[in-house]
């Protein structure tokens, strides 16, 4: 359970640090979105229940930091919606274990893009939702897109990071459903 | 992964928790957001000062480098700097005066309302901008500790608006920005009788000048270009106080054109601040909060802080 509990703090430490990256206003003000990234990295090797208690404490903390509450009513999205968006996220990246387990990083690191874009498009749709009157102009499209990509990019080095880390601990990142599965066949 | 039962167990305690946490009030979700803020704006003030310029104000480079570049425009510009101060001063003491007979005044006409019209203003640097993705926000490093509340508006240094707070630490606090949607603002245009709701765009790009959007006003409306836009206040006439988070008469900008929607008119603004080299602002304090001041906020008595007047070097 150390490797969790690196994990963790490696998350408190992206969730600073995301802070303070610039948007890049030649990709429509798109930003690194580096603490989604080390998320959805640690959702791929950490056992569901911590994935769920890892979305559940950075999505408050998210939302603590960015979410906008004006006057007494909540005119902007709830408060606590970004638990909801990194637990589907991170659901999502759990599937894909059994291909980080086996070593092969190439669909881990596209489904960062992807639960990036599906996270920033997703929360966008909210916004609109809740303001009414629909908007999402082709910039929005760039910006995500540029913010998905991104992700990409530096994807590999924090599955790298991780990968060590574990190795460092003697974590072993395991499949349940295989296990249970080469369990059954023995 | 596998849906055995420690993974139902802790399927069914996260969405227990969750629920917890979209159901709690509003007071409660600032108090997490205050504390939040307190523990993760450590450090920001420091990170500012070493990777900014500390001498730059509102876009303008005031260190001795680049001031001593051009001794002979520098010593125009303190000459001329020091006559408008002389002249400031003049007009300091022609206000006091101005403000103790409005006061009389206000008195002979028996207001029962104490109508205190000298405002609490708190200068403050910007320190951390658009952190979030979707808001228009920055941090400033001015909070509780130094008498800023929620909800306080926060103007340039012509007086016109910035943005409200809406997150508050003892060190810092984060203000919403007038060119987001979500910070609404009831403004008039001067010069004729309407009246509407003023708000940012829901996606403002860096790159491009930020247009403002004052809407509900009369379809036929005759709205000149150029025509200068403040701030309404709400003044509640039979409660006897002001009630709206901005006082009247606040700047906010000029109008750019005027369009006709399905219901109603509407208004393209340009604003009278340029948000994109801002560094210095001031939080001010309403006169409405000596009569309705909440229980929440401290009981440490503010200062006064002078509003240092306008630095356009090398400007009229």
């Amino acid at each position: 359970m150390a490797f969790c509990a690196y994990v963790f703090l490696f998350l408190l430490v992206t969730l600073r640090l995301h802070e303070f990256i610039p948007p890049f206003t030649w990709g429509y003000d798109a930003k690194l979105m580096l603490f989604p990234v080390a998320f959805y990295a640690a959702a791929v090797v950490v056992p569901f229940p911590v994935m769920l208690l890892f979305a559940f404490t950075m999505g408050l903390l998210w939302d603590g930091r960015y979410a906008v509450i004006t006057g007494n009513e909540q005119i902007d999205l709830e408060f606590g919606y970004s638990i909801l968006l990194f637990a589907l996220m991170g659901s999502l990246m759990q599937g894909i274990r059994p291909m980080f387990r086996r070593g092969r990083w190439e669909l881990p690191v596209l489904m960062v893009g992807i639960a990036t874009m599906s996270y920033l498009a997703v929360e966008f749709l909210f916004l609109n939702f809740r303001r009414g009157e629909f908007y999402f102009p082709k910039e929005i499209w760039y910006k995500i897109w540029t913010s998905a990509l991104l992700s990409v990019l530096v994807a590999p080095f924090f599955f790298l990071g991780l990968h060590w880390l574990a190795k460092k601990t003697n974590f072993k990142i395991r499949y349940e459903g295989l296990y249970r599965y080469s369990q059954s066949r023995t | 992964m596998s849906f055995n039962r420690f993974n139902l167990v802790a399927f069914l305690i996260f969405i227990a928790l969750f629920v917890g946490v979209i159901m709690l009030p509003t007071p409660q979700t600032r108090k997490i957001q205050s504390t939040i803020l307190t523990f993760f704006g450590f450090g920001t003030k420091t990170v500012h000062n070493v990777t900014s310029n500390p001498d730059n104000y509102n876009g303008v480079d005031l260190s001795a480098e680049a001031l001593l570049q051009d001794p002979k425009k520098l010593a125009s510009d303190y000459a001329d700097l020091y006559k408008e101060f002389g002249e400031m001063k003049v007009w300091k003491a022609e206000a006091k005066k101005l403000e103790a007979d409005n006061a009389q005044l206000r008195r002979a006409l028996d207001f029962k309302r104490e109508y205190e019209t000298s405002l609490e203003i708190i200068a403050a640097r910007i320190i951390e901008r658009q952190a979030s993705t979707w808001w228009e926000t920055v941090l400033i490093d001015r909070g509780e500790k130094h008498g800023v509340f929620l909800e306080d508006p926060v103007v340039a240094d012509n007086g016109a608006l910035v943005g409200k707070i809406i997150q508050l630490a003892p060190d810092t606090s984060r203000v919403l920005l007038l060119t987001d949607e979500a910070c609404q603002v009831s403004a008039r245009i001067q010069g004729t009788l309407e009246k509407g709701i003023l708000s940012g765009s829901r996606v403002t790009m860096s790159d491009q000048t930020p247009e403002l959007r004052l809407k509900y006003l009369s379809k036929d409306a005759t709205v000149p270009v150029g025509a200068r836009i403040f701030s309404t206040g709400v003044y509640r006439k039979d409660l006897e106080m002001e009630l709206g988070v901005f006082p009247a008469n606040l700047p906010l900008g000029n109008v750019k054109s005027f369009r006709k929607r399905d219901t109603y008119g509407e208004v393209v603004v340009e604003p009278n601040v340029d948000f994109y080299s801002l560094t210095d602002v001031f939080v001010i304090q309403p006169p409405r909060e000596k009569q309705t001041a909440p229980p929440a906020k401290p009981s440490a008595p503010t200062k006064a802080i002078p509003v240092p007047s306008p630095l356009p070097i090398g400007t009229e």
